[in-house]
């Protein structure tokens, strides 16, 4: 999750938090409370992580009741949005995975590799109004553009966690359901999805570091791959080799699905095992332990590190982030833990 | 009012109006007026803790390449030491190219190496009688203060340390080929090759016996902060309902990411269902 883009440094002004704010609270109140949350285009990462429990601070603090809001996402997120919205609009029923992907890519291409929603492009009217038809333009619209805005310079390290912290309220997630799905899975088993990034990137030791965790986790309960199929960024799946002690029950999701077919198994595994990001922010939410894989840390924004370890913490579990040689004493610890 | 208090709050005074700027500039700017600074720096530091004054003061004491500077006497915990001072003091001899020779760093346990080669001189007792400028680690740990509450960003602290790989001291004879360090408090019991870190022993001891081992298991400490950075995977128990200050874990990750170490935090209850879900 970069955050060194050029457009994404900003220097704080005193006050303009609290404008920002004032103006989207404005918006809603002026629209009768009929509000357009999205469209969520970025990371599960941040979603989870800042998004979400941003929107809960925010509807609790300002009145915002979830009867006339309406959530643009993708992946079939409903379930995140819980107590937020009584309405959830999907992206993939309008538009395809490769549509999506071509546009974020070209989009990417086109802005230096700035990868967030800091203002309200073509693109996301774009997916309004593939989604919502002219509906949206009626409603107050909160724009991630708004969680960047406000957010960026804690990131960058200019202004303290608390600043987002004391903007976020976690609420429990209720256990998401997926037909037919749910009753298949073992009753006890580790959930595991690994893909390259640039914190974890496609080398022969990471693709021997995925092998031999899977094997070992395999030798004590079943692994079910979240692996779906579905790419809609720059990010490549791991594919561990066949092992009948490994069940691949996501293989071929629709679009549509594949983010709350993962989290229907994630919110229901013993211990969730993959590369650090977005399934690995996901999995503590639902009281997971979680294993996250890095063997680049000095990729990944230490912000996000520092808020993963407190979400952690706020629900009740672990995130343990870990290359080889961690993952190797974590392992020798756990298994002798008094 | 204090004589120095009254002519510290005209000075304030003074240099805010615009008609007296310029010429408390070029008094300011004087060598002699400069000199005497020098031999008052604690004077500037107390005058307001900022990182604007812990800056003047050290570009201060930098001007002059006879003077000799004393980081010190540093009296509070290892964490504290590993974390926030010695790095700072790190950062002060490169960022003002201060020549190592001028530089003395005070401290206790034997922890010289802690300060790289930012140091010419280690000693444990802060001579009186020299003719040296003391900065003490008060007004920065007076700013470290503001961040570890929370009520600071950390990028002003951290643009002000230089965290490294620490070098290991000369490791005792004996130690096995390969072995996971514990602390002696760690909830975790381990068997196989283990050794067992006294962590009464002077820190540079204690470094000398983890800098070796495979891996680090201890209760949040500067134990496992030397484990970090030493590079050794290190996994610091969180005291059960102890207190803990995020603020340090925070940092504590950060240098581990940037120093390519794995550093997990995790209390003893997590660790329990996390070693439930592995076995």
């Amino acid at each position: 999750m970069p955050t060194d883009h050029p457009e994404f440094v900003h220097s704080s002004l005193p006050g303009e938090a609290e404008r920002l704010m004032g103006e989207a609270v404005s918006a809603v109140k002026a629209a009768d409370g009929r509000v357009v949350v999205g469209p969520w285009l970025g990371e599960v990462g941040f979603e989870v992580l800042y998004w979400i429990p941003f929107l809960h601070w925010l509807f609790e603090r300002h009145g915002i009741g979830p009867e006339h809001v309406t959530v643009v996402s993708r992946g079939g997120v409903r379930p995140w949005y819980d107590g937020l919205c009584d309405r959830y609009v999907e992206i993939f029923d309008s538009l395809t995975p490769d549509e999506f992907r071509r546009a974020t890519l070209e989009l990417w291409a086109a802005t230096g590799s700035l990868q967030k929603q800091v203002v309200v492009r073509p693109w996301d009217e774009q997916v309004l109004d593939s989604t919502l038809g002219n509906g949206w333009k009626g409603q107050a619209l909160l724009h991630p553009q708004l969680l960047y805005r406000l957010f960026r310079n804690v990131w960058q390290g200019a202004l303290p966690l608390r600043d987002f912290l004391d903007r976020a309220v976690h609420r429990p997630w209720p256990m998401p359901e997926y037909d037919g799905l749910t009753a298949s899975l073992p009753e006890d088993f580790t959930a595991a999805r690994f893909y390259f990034r640039d914190s974890f990137p496609d080398t022969p030791a990471n693709h021997a570091l995925v092998r031999d965790t899977i094997e070992r986790l395999a030798s004590r309960r079943p692994v079910v791959l979240l692996n779906t199929g579905v790419v809609v960024d720059e990010h490549l799946d791991a594919e561990p080799d066949s092992d009948p002690r490994v069940l691949r029950p996501l293989a071929g999701t629709a679009p549509e699905r594949n983010l709350l077919a993962q989290t229907a198994v994630v919110a229901r595994a013993k211990l969730f095992a993959g590369t650090y990001g977005g399934l690995a922010h996901l999995a503590p939410f639902y009281g997971v332990p979680t294993i996250g894989f890095a063997s680049d840390p000095a990729e990944i924004n230490p912000v996000h590190l520092a808020l993963a370890r407190r979400t952690a913490a706020a629900y009740g579990t672990s995130l343990a982030v870990v290359d080889r040689a961690g993952f190797e004493l974590l392992d020798a610890a756990a298994s002798r833990a008094a | 009012m204090t004589a120095g208090r009254f002519a510290r709050a005209v000075y304030s005074r003074a240099a805010d109006s615009r008609a007296l700027r310029r010429p408390l500039g070029a008094i300011r700017s004087h060598p002699r007026v400069r000199a005497l600074a020098r031999r008052h720096v604690q004077v500037l530091l107390a005058r307001g803790t900022t990182w604007a004054n812990v800056d003047g003061a050290l570009r201060l004491l930098a001007e002059d390449p006879r003077q000799q500077i004393v980081f010190g006497p540093w009296a509070g915990d290892a964490a504290a030491e590993l974390l926030y001072w010695a790095p700072f003091v790190r950062w002060a001899q490169t960022h003002f190219s201060l020549d190592p020779a001028r530089v003395t760093v005070v401290s206790r346990g034997g922890v010289g190496h802690w300060y790289g080669e930012a140091c010419g001189t280690y000693t444990e007792t802060l001579d009186d009688g020299a003719n040296a400028a003391v900065f003490s680690p008060g007004p920065v740990l007076a700013l470290v203060e503001e961040y570890r509450s929370g009520k600071a960003a950390p990028r002003p602290l951290l643009k002000r340390a230089r965290h490294m790989r620490l070098p290991p001291p000369p490791g005792p004879n004996g130690l096995p080929d390969a072995y996971v360090a514990v602390g002696a408090e760690c909830p975790v019991q381990l068997s196989g090759s283990v050794v067992t870190v006294d962590e009464t022993q002077p820190p540079g001891a204690q470094h000398a016996l983890l800098a070796r081992a495979t891996g680090l298991v201890a209760p949040w400490s500067g134990l496992a902060l030397l484990g970090v950075l030493s590079g050794v995977p290190t996994i610091a128990v969180r005291p059960a309902g102890g207190a803990v200050c995020e603020h340090d874990l925070d940092l504590a990750v950060r240098v581990a990411a940037e120093l390519g170490t794995s550093l997990n935090v995790v209390d003893a209850a997590a660790l329990e269902r996390l070693a439930n879900a592995l076995r």
